[in-house]
């Protein structure tokens, strides 16, 4: 069980706010940057002005949909 | 025994366990009624009827005529005409003896099977139920081997230099750099602004795309290097609510120092040893004071490895 950094997945279009990552993280190993900042984990869907995550599984939720050429990633253990 | 009148004979004294654990004579001519040891309770076992006794009921109770009879023997339910009816014309218990009889029930007319059923459960003794109160069970800690936590702060930024090393050949998907008040992204070559790249033996060349400055935002990498560390990952917002005053902040659990990863004001903070400022924060086992006082406006995050309770 490693550790692993990676982009999210999926369309970024200043739209979309689901994502996914490889594997399902060890709980409480998941930190998520968006522009430099880690972002908060929250319990249900963030509402969209919220630097803020949802995780289920492989499925992560931002509260800001990312424009063309940012690059939310992630880093986690699994 | 329910259908009077009865009468009992026994022609010599009967011993029976008392509940003080003793052996207890019981008179001539007494009924002898004992009792079944349950954990929660005793329930009653029914006279006894041993040879050389007799149990007989008024014969005007009819109790060998065609209708139903039910009893239990020796705790077992019994009814006519499944089972013989233990009882003469006379109203004489003949069945075998040196049992318990307890129940003894007479219908007025023939039942059913089913009738029979319902009717014997509802005069089987029931043992009084116990609460047991079954405590919450804890949700099970996973513990994980997760490597050995490192957190290095490179020397000789003074703006202009861009390359630092770290201190131990980091795991690669590990690393977290803190830099100009972000978390820099690690690329594979050519870092732009707020990005590194890692190189060299061992991975150990930082080699970032704009100089850390002398001062300022603090810099510092976090990683994990090979070897075993166990720990509990935790993700948490530290205790008590902020209030724009309290500067002082507990976690629920001791981090493992090097894990620990704070946020605050929307920044990473940066952990020192003393005497915190802005953006600056100490830990003393489960306690994290900031040097500033945080609001509820931003979110305070503190995520860490616990290496026990």
């Amino acid at each position: 069980m490693p550790w692993k950094s990676e982009l999210l997945s999926g369309t970024i279009n200043g739209v979309n706010r689901t994502f996914t990552i490889s594997n399902v993280p060890k709980a409480n190993s998941l930190i998520v940057i968006f522009q430099g900042t880690p972002l908060e984990a929250v319990g249900s869907q963030p509402d969209q002005m919220q630097f803020a995550y949802t995780v289920s599984g492989t499925t992560l939720t931002l509260g800001l949909a990312p424009l063309v050429g940012q690059t939310p990633w992630a880093k986690y253990f699994f | 025994m329910g259908i009077d009148p009865v009468t009992f004979a026994r022609n010599s004294i009967a011993p029976r366990f008392g509940r003080d654990g003793l052996v207890h004579n019981i008179p001539v001519d007494c009924p002898r009624f004992d009792f079944n040891i349950t954990a929660t309770g005793d329930l009653p076992a029914g006279i006894f009827i041993n040879a050389g006794s007799t149990l007989q009921f008024s014969s005007s109770n009819g109790l060998s005529d065609i209708n139903t009879l039910i009893w239990f023997e020796n705790d077992v339910a019994k009814s006519t005409p499944t089972d013989a009816n233990p009882f003469t014309s006379s109203g004489i218990y003949s069945g075998v003896p040196d049992k318990y009889i307890k129940y003894l029930t007479k219908m007025d007319r023939i039942l059913t099977a089913a009738e029979i059923a319902t009717v014997q459960r509802a005069l089987t003794d029931i043992p009084p139920i116990e609460f047991v109160i079954v405590p919450p069970v804890p949700p099970v800690e996973e513990v994980t081997d997760h490597a050995i936590f490192v957190k290095d702060v490179p020397t000789g930024r003074n703006g202009v230099q861009t390359v630092f090393t770290l201190s131990n050949d980091p795991i690669l998907d590990s690393v977290m750099l803190v830099c100009f008040g972000i978390v820099c992204r690690r690329v594979a070559s050519a870092p732009g602004n707020m990005e590194y790249t890692l190189s060299g033996a061992g991975n150990r060349t930082i080699t970032m795309g704009m100089a850390p400055l002398t001062t300022g935002p603090p810099f510092y990498v976090m990683y994990n290097r090979t070897g075993s560390q166990f720990g509990t990952f935790v993700k948490e917002t530290p205790s008590p609510p902020m209030n724009g005053s309290n500067t002082v902040f507990q976690l629920s659990r001791t981090p493992i120092p090097e894990s620990l990863f704070v946020v605050c004001f929307g920044v990473p903070l940066e952990l020192v040893a003393a005497s915190p400022g802005q953006m600056q924060y100490t830990l003393s086992g489960h306690t994290i004071t900031l040097g500033m006082a945080p609001t509820a406006s931003y979110p305070f995050i503190a995520t860490y490895s616990a290496s026990g309770p």
